[in-house]
């Protein structure tokens, strides 16, 4: 488990992930309050992860990164792609945090944004974390 | 002060009140006195009849031969595991919904893996250790014995115009993928690569094979087949790629919605990861009017 931790932890995701939480929250002000981490040992370049994140307004958000490593069925592969998981009470579906929340995008109804987007486009990256940082200042 | 306690007047708990019936109603049950705190009447009888009980077999999930395979099952809450293979044991505990998780250095297709169980005494119930049971690997099926198609033909019948799979391309791409099982069940549910640290026995696409149920497959060959095309023109972002790649999945579910079908999940559907397949699947059936029914401890789902 610590071999997939530290794999993760240099993967451009989990990097790109936390520069993306350093620039909209600033360094201080998240506590990242569980992490998961869903490789498989040995060679494999799977890195995803997710981890439960409290945020000053908002605690127990889900940050990830999906669908790294090899292609396959249902996995595109390379660097994966970033998602965002919100808690709300209208769902059945449960965070790895064990609380109810659901997919952004399926919160939102934003279904462009179901599967999240993908690491190398810094662009959507940041629209992306936009949409959530327009529904985190209504809170 | 002592105050006398019997069963018209309450004050004991749920778990006693069970074990109290037989007594005569006027009887009193304990004293409680200030200065010596609870005493038992009649010590000479025991106020609670132990029952004895042998620790029900657990029920053990699928697992295949490989390094790092992890015995999965479910028994009583908090029930102690012992399973012996070739002189080796290993030990466990259940968690507080019956659930055990107790992993193999290696599991061989020779393997025979004797399970022993035994749950934890409550108070009311003194369990002995359960009849045991052998349990082997389940096999795992090649995509070729699955009935999956080659990669080729998804390859060919990729489409793609104005940056999307035409209509047609679609419903070909979901034809193909659909393996048509006997029953007139739809299998769905988290799919396990065969790789080192995982259990391929307990993928989606294993289960609905083995149960001979209907399930949608295009194997990783035909999936990259599928990705090759939509990248070579020009959808290369993974999120677009698996829009066009959702297409074609729910595709497969419009069909099998169809014919009347109902769906099982091998896991539970509302702990999937947020952007899965799974998930969107799930959410797709919510939105055609299923229901999720777990009371026979399956995940299935009606309209």
């Amino acid at each position: 488990m610590i071999e997939i931790e530290e794999k993760v932890r240099e993967s451009k995701g989990f990097k790109v992930l936390m520069a993306m939480l350093d620039e909209y929250f600033g360094k201080n002000n998240y506590q990242i309050r569980q992490y998961q981490f869903e490789g498989y040992s040995g060679d494999d370049p799977n890195v995803d992860f997710r981890m439960i994140v409290d945020l000053p307004k908002l605690k127990g958000v889900s940050f990830g990164v999906g669908g790294s490593g090899n292609s396959e069925m249902f996995r595109v592969g390379g660097t994966g792609s970033i998602g965002i998981a919100i808690p709300t009470k209208n769902t059945d579906h449960i965070l790895i945090s064990g609380e109810h929340g659901d997919g952004l995008a399926y919160a939102l109804n934003l279904k462009k944004w179901y599967f999240g987007v993908g690491v190398e486009n810094t662009e959507k990256v940041h629209e992306y974390f936009d949409i959530f940082m327009n529904y985190y200042n209504k809170i | 002060m002592k105050t006398q306690y019997n069963k018209r007047k309450g004050g004991y708990s749920a778990e006693l009140a069970s074990n109290i019936l037989d007594r005569s109603l006027d009887q009193p049950m304990f004293t409680i006195d200030s200065s010596k705190g609870l005493q038992i009447c009649g010590e000479s009888t025991p106020l609670v009849d132990i029952k004895k009980l042998i620790t029900p077999i657990p029920r053990i999930e699928p697992f295949s031969v490989g390094d790092g395979i992890i015995i999965e099952g479910t028994t009583v809450p908090y029930s102690e595991i012992l399973i012996k293979n070739k002189g080796i044991e290993y030990k466990g505990q259940a968690d507080d919904k019956g659930i055990f998780k107790i992993p193999l250095k290696e599991v061989t297709k020779e393997d025979a893996f004797e399970i022993l169980v035994t749950a934890p005494n409550n108070g009311s119930i003194s369990y002995s250790q359960s009849e045991s049971i052998k349990v082997g690997p389940t096999p795992v099926y090649s995509e070729e014995e699955m009935g999956i198609k080659a990669e080729g033909t998804f390859s060919d019948s990729t489409k793609v115009e104005s940056g999307h799979l035409t209509d047609d391309s679609v419903d070909q791409l979901s034809r193909l993928a659909e393996i048509s099982g006997k029953t007139t069940v739809v299998t769905l549910g988290s799919f396990v690569p065969l790789k080192v640290g995982s259990d391929k026995a307990q993928s989606y696409d294993q289960t609905g094979f083995r149960a001979g149920n209907t399930f949608f497959s295009m194997g990783s060959k035909g999936w990259n087949a599928i990705v090759k095309k939509l990248n070579e023109a020009g959808i290369v972002d993974p999120d677009e790629v698996n829009d066009e790649m959702w297409r074609i999945n729910q595709r497969f579910l419009d069909n099998q919605i169809r014919q009347g079908k109902s769906f099982e999940f091998t896991t539970d559907p509302k702990t999937l990861d947020e952007r899965s397949f799974g998930k969107m699947e799930y959410d797709y059936l919510k939105e055609m009017k299923y229901n999720l029914d777990n009371s026979n401890g399956k995940w299935v789902m009606n309209n």
